[in-house]
């Protein structure tokens, strides 16, 4: 029996999948978090972070941790935050490119954490960051420099070898591992709405009608100010939202229903922002998990050769492993 | 099968390969088990990134209140008032913290300097202890103290009283309609240690 688990458990996460996936989910999330480092208001913080009192400063856990050598109580005055700052977005172009890339991500991955753990540490928290950096650490861990990248020119020997269909046992654990965490993103969200702090009365209309009227208030939205005042448009949209969370899981079961879960996802996402001022950059880069980069271009090749079937859509005569 | 990069001669089909599965295998076990522990015990930043998806998470009822900002009004000692904005206290980000931070308190008066107000019944407890590390609010129920001096600092007088005012609109299946005037939604005396 522990034979056949273990038979199982190797078949689902490490049967071969196109590397070319993993490298785009590299390209997408690293490149998106180069931005938000470079651009987003968030990292303007610094300078006047660093200069808050003492007496606000209460590390988080991971905070500690990640700075265990500098002592527990450990606070980085403004030269140090700027070194791991510009350090971050060293790293971050080189994971980019594909430079040392296992090596560079590694050090993206731990300059962010410290940075937004810093940002954490006064008593502020958001759930913006969580899934790309989950991501960032998985894609560390995974041969996600194997295509697209210039560590593909520089250690390889020379090949004509397509990367299109080049697969390999170690690329479709990151994409499913990260396809599952937003699964369980999505049930905490369900059960937070259902279950630990709204109950089925969260399903009155009057409750997102209530956030789109605050947050609107509060710091202006595009679409908020009318959406809101339309109680059953508003209503459907609270049953949607609660069943697209409870019920996401289940396209990771049957992968065909990816195609209604996955754009209504992003579109959630899109809609919250528009609604709620609500932006999460970070959720909408990592949705490049459900995007099959290798089977698009295969599809799109085929359709130039033999002309569309749409029963490529439905995962038919696909790779193993991009389904 | 494609090309292979020297660093990654490891990562072939053979024997040479499962010790590399295995640790990825602990990996996905940790990452799994981490988030789903955050979800159940509702882990907010104490295990970040791993954390639990509250958002936008509490029920709202017709005719309720909506708290968009609050107004913080400062008392001073020769009898004063002054609206504070988050001008007078040099940071935006906290202002609106700072006024839900005043009006979760269960007293209505505030020591500065003095113990951390959620920890204060569990000093010596294990929870108590727990709480210290590990709880964001131990930071956030310094924001008084920090904003005070602040405060006092800027404009040169003795704070002694915060009133805090709500929004002034409430919600309602047809959107939200003006519902003036502001109410007073906490008054919080702040007192001082003798060695202060």
């Amino acid at each position: 029996m522990k034979q056949n688990s273990m038979n199982w458990w190797n078949k689902y996460w490490f049967a071969p999948a196109p590397v070319l996936d993993l490298a785009v989910v590299r390209i997408v999330v690293v490149g998106a978090q180069i931005l938000l480092l470079l651009f987003y208001s968030s990292f303007g913080r610094l300078e006047q972070f660093a200069g808050l009192d003492d007496a606000m400063y209460h590390p988080i856990p991971v905070f500690r941790i990640v700075t265990i050598f500098f002592g527990f109580d450990f606070r980085p005055d403004l030269p140090f935050l700027l070194v791991v700052y510009w350090s971050a977005v060293l790293t971050g172009f080189m994971a980019l490119l594909g430079i040392f890339t296992n090596i560079s991500l590694g050090i993206f991955t731990l300059c962010n954490i410290f940075i937004t753990g810093f940002l954490y540490s006064f008593g502020d928290f958001h759930h913006t960051q969580a899934p790309l950096y989950l991501c960032l650490v998985v894609l560390t861990l995974s041969p996600c420099g194997r295509a697209l990248a210039l560590d593909r020119l520089i250690f390889s020997k020379p090949s004509y070898d397509d990367v299109v269909t080049e697969t390999h046992v170690m690329a479709g654990w990151p994409i499913k591992l990260m396809q599952w965490i937003f699964a369980l993103i999505y049930i905490s969200a369900f059960l937070e709405k259902m279950i630990f702090l709204g109950g089925t009365d969260w399903l009155n209309g009057v409750t997102l009608q209530y956030y789109m009227a605050r947050d609107t208030l509060w710091r202006g939205s595009l679409m908020g100010e009318w959406m809101h005042r339309h109680h059953e448009i508003v209503l459907l949209g609270q049953y949607v939202t609660v069943i697209f969370q409870g019920t996401f899981w289940i396209s990771l079961i049957f992968g065909w229903l990816k195609w209604i879960y996955v754009p209504l996802g992003f579109a959630f996402h899109v809609l919250i922002y528009v609604q709620l001022n609500a932006f999460f950059p970070e959720w909408m880069a990592v949705y490049i998990i459900f995007v099959p980069s290798s089977a698009f271009i295969l599809a799109y090749r085929r359709t130039k050769i033999e002309g569309f079937d749409f029963r490529w859509l439905l995962g038919s005569d696909i790779p193993a492993g991009q389904k | 099968m494609g090309r292979r990069t020297s660093f990654e001669d490891h990562l072939d089909d053979g024997e040479s390969s499962k010790p590399y599965r295995q640790f990825i295998t602990f990996a996905i076990c940790v990452m799994i088990v981490g988030q789903v522990a955050a979800i159940i015990v509702r882990s907010g930043p104490a295990i970040w990134p791993f954390t639990n998806y509250d958002m936008y998470a509490s029920a709202h009822y017709e005719n309720e209140r909506i708290p968009a900002y609050h107004s913080i009004y400062a008392q001073f000692e020769d009898g004063s008032e002054k609206l504070i904005t988050w001008e007078d206290i040099g940071v935006y980000w906290f202002y609106e913290s700072w006024a839900r931070t005043m009006i979760g308190l269960e007293d209505d008066s505030f020591e500065l300097g003095g113990v951390v107000p959620q920890i204060k019944s569990e000093i010596g407890t294990f929870r108590g202890w727990v709480k210290q590390y590990f709880s964001r609010r131990t930071s956030i129920d310094r924001y008084i103290d920090v904003f005070t001096a602040t405060i006092e600092e800027r404009i040169n007088k003795v704070v002694v009283k915060y009133r805090i005012e709500d929004f002034p609109a409430i919600i309602t299946s047809d959107g939200y309609v003006d519902a003036p005037p502001s109410l007073v939604v906490k008054e919080l005396t702040i007192t001082r240690s003798e060695s202060q």
